[in-house]
């Protein structure tokens, strides 16, 4: 789900050969590659920036910017890859830590450093993915002028075609993160009652952090506000209910997930489902390989509706998750892109009756069913 | 932080441009060293694409995505006006039409602007650059901002305390950092930008990784906790154990440098001077090279909402004068061959007399017993 960006990740940055080995980035590229030549591609600019929209050059090699700039990744149709990033030249070596691929390159422009890179090339039909959605005008434009005389396409679902169904590599790795946004809801658990949203806030995050999360999400919901917003320095009073976001990311891989609490002389203590509870379980039924992206809406609304219940859509229902947040498939009304095993889908119920409630999880689609891992 | 003078300045500046409307454009991301003109007028952040239209007839627009966002930015902002979107430009050519008919429209914060969006604004009116607009109205600062600069600046003090604290063999950079970060969102922080290395000779400081800190390491960080967009640095190193002289040596020539860099902050002064005072210093020391491009990039800079005035990157060819109430961080954090990487450095507050110190932490050279 989309929200805020931090301005720097903050957590811990390497990257986790033994998690995602070279041969998983190697056959990834292979995998772009052979759509490349499908497509009669010689060469792609893979374009990301800042931290909610570094998937696709993410994908491909584990890289992601320092700070809340952009990077890229020049993929010819053979050979390797080369990385791109708005930076100082003295960041190389330690970014170069951070990803398999030898050629980093450093600069201002991100832009000029691809312009840079078609002098060496001399391809003759390049792809450009998330480049006119994210790239800046003047650098998109200088950056055209550089492609003069060459075939050029917009190919901005290139890779993120690929990377929706996921290896048991990457399941690891969310699984990893939905262990992480698990740790997270049991420090807001065993909170005590008289901690302000701030140090519960704090805990969360030093929980997630701990355990080795590179980012970290959290954001808060009293009824009424209707808005995951930052935590404030408030302190929830005994029979108050707060509804509460969480999302980790580890070794570049999200899960999330979202728990209804009302503070009690114990802590704050997870809200009974209730009618609430059961259209969520539809949901995660309905959400099953081979099924429509609409179908776990659907279910949630029936559900719902058969007990008097109006769901809201302020949050949507749902969308898929791994590099992103928020990533195909699209989980929505109307929606009728089938769900594939192996993909990630996070699902969530929201409604404003009956005091508020919010509830959700990242779980891993499976050919026999769904697994949750929040 | 809602500015209860933002919207009258901007009329009027609109009025002696003859200019019918500004649009202030963010992509959503946050940085330490770019301007969040977005924040600074519309008195919060953006959590993606979004842009407000400030008239000079008093209306005012913001469109922000995703259209749930509204329920969250509308306490925190003067504009009455929030409109969720899910089709951003579509929907500010419509508000464009509404509220600058005449097509005579400042842009602030455009740099990020994608190629679709751009060239639909382009087609529909003629863009005056205006960053400098909204750059202008942020030169007065007031009271709540200058308190804010303070508080962040304690919260600052609270992260380089947790790095003494936390700094010792056997945690991992990432651990640290995660002490440091939770120490910081505890004493008010809603944004934390930590870097940092370890090592006996570190190259350059950079986010948290998972090796694991030994005696003798010098432990080096950047802390810059954020409130509003407020950012605040402490440039702090630490040493696990006993010093050696020669790192103590090398320390005190940055000091020095530290020191001499100060005394030239004060209102009028050119920030250019400040940064020759510094490298004077420890090109002296026969670092010379080390002090410009490609080894270093800027002496300071400084820290604002909807401006880094006088510079985001303040080095000897910065011209602009230090103002009143600027937030600035003078750090001679220097790569030295001798020692690798050490980091030294604080934000002051520019006064007319001098500079106010904003952290009560000492900027000096610290260890550890191990």
């Amino acid at each position: 789900m989309q929200n805020l960006q931090p301005s720097i990740k903050c957590g811990r940055n390497i990257w986790n050969a033994q998690a995602l080995p070279r041969e998983e980035f190697q056959a990834r590229l292979r995998r772009v590659q052979a759509a490349m030549a499908a497509k009669g591609m010689d060469l792609a600019f893979v374009y990301g920036r800042a931290f909610n929209s570094k998937a696709d050059q993410c994908y491909l090699t584990n890289f992601v910017t320092r700070l809340a700039g952009a990077s890229a990744v020049a993929v010819p149709r053979e050979g390797n890859p080369t990385v791109f990033f708005e930076g100082a030249l003295r960041g190389v070596p330690s970014f170069k830590k951070t990803t398999w691929v030898d050629d980093v390159r450093a600069g201002n422009d991100i832009g000029a450093l691809c312009g840079k890179y078609l002098q060496e090339n001399k391809a003759e039909s390049v792809g450009l993915v998330g480049i006119h959605p994210q790239m800046p005008f003047k650098q998109y434009r200088a950056l055209r002028e550089s492609l003069a005389g060459r075939q050029v396409s917009d190919e901005d679902n290139l890779v993120a075609d690929l990377r929706r169904v996921k290896s048991e590599r990457e399941l690891s790795c969310i699984r990893a993160a939905g262990a992480a946004v698990e740790a997270m809801f049991g420090t807001i658990g065993s909170a005590g009652s008289k901690r302000t949203e701030r140090v519960i806030d704090a805990e969360a995050r030093l929980t997630a952090r701990l355990k080795g999360a590179e980012d970290v999400r959290f954001y808060i919901m009293r009824p009424g506000e209707w808005a995951l917003r930052v935590a404030g320095e408030a302190q929830l009073a005994q029979g108050e209910r707060v509804l509460v976001y969480a999302a980790a990311e580890m070794d570049r891989y999200w899960a999330e997930a979202m728990r209804t609490f009302v503070v009690s002389e114990k802590g704050w203590t997870p809200v009974e489902a209730g009618a609430a509870g059961a259209a969520w379980q539809e949901m995660v039924k309905a959400a099953a390989a081979g099924q429509k992206g609409d179908a776990p809406v659907k279910a949630a609304i029936q559900a719902a509706t058969s007990s008097g219940m109006q769901l809201g859509d302020d949050f949507g229902y749902g969308n898929g998750i791994g590099l992103s947040l928020d990533e195909r498939p699209v989980i929505a009304a109307g929606s009728t892109e089938v769900l594939e095993a192996g993909t990630a889908l996070s699902l969530r119920v929201f409604t404003r009756e009956q005091g508020g409630f919010l509830l959700g999880d990242t779980l891993i689609l499976h050919s026999q069913g769904g697994e949750i891992v929040t | 932080m809602i500015k209860s003078h933002v919207q009258q300045e901007i009329q009027k500046r609109l009025a002696e441009r003859d200019l019918e409307a500004l649009l202030v454009y963010s992509d959503g991301t946050h940085s330490l060293l770019v301007p969040t003109h977005l924040h600074y007028v519309t008195g919060t952040r953006a959590m993606g694409p979004s842009a407000a239209i400030v008239a000079r007839d008093g209306q005012a627009r913001w469109l922000v995505e995703p259209e749930w966002d509204v329920q969250r930015v509308k306490p925190l902002t003067w504009i009455k006006d929030v409109r969720g979107t899910r089709n951003l430009c579509r929907d500010l050519m419509v508000a464009l039409s509404e509220l600058c008919p005449s097509g005579k429209l400042a842009g602030c914060g455009l740099a990020p602007m994608p190629e679709g969006l751009y060239a639909s604004l382009e087609a529909k009116v003629k863009v005056t650059p205006g960053n400098d607009l909204v750059e202008d109205v942020t030169r007065v600062r007031t009271d709540a901002e200058v308190e804010l600069m303070r508080e962040v600046g304690e919260i600052a003090d609270v992260g380089a305390n947790a790095m003494a604290e936390y700094a010792r063999p056997g945690v991992t950079e990432f651990e640290l950092v995660a002490r440091m970060e939770h120490a910081m969102r505890l004493a008010g922080a809603d944004d934390n930008f930590i870097l940092i290395s370890t090592g006996p000779h570190n190259q350059e400081m950079h986010e948290p990784t998972e090796r694991r800190l030994e005696p003798g390491d010098i432990v080096i960080g950047e802390i810059s906790p954020a409130k509003d967009a407020q950012f605040m640095q402490l440039c702090r190193t630490v040493v696990l154990g006993k010093p050696s002289a020669l790192v103590v040596a090398k320390y005190e020539m940055l000091m020095e440098a530290f020191r001499k860099a100060l005394a030239e902050v004060r209102v009028g002064a050119s920030a250019g001077q400040m940064s020759k005072a510094m490298n004077a210093v420890i090109s002296q020391a026969g670092y010379e090279k080390f002090c410009y491009p490609p080894y270093m990039r800027a002496r300071g800079h400084g820290f604002g909402v909807g401006t880094l005035a006088p510079g985001g990157a303040i080095d000897d060819d910065t011209t602009k004068p230090f103002e009143r109430n600027q937030p600035v961080v003078v750090h001679p954090n220097q790569y030295l061959e001798e020692t690798g990487y050490l980091a030294c450095g604080e934000t002051v507050l520019v006064t007319d007399s001098g500079y106010e110190r904003l952290s009560k932490t000492e900027t000096r050279l610290e260890s550890v017993e191990v």
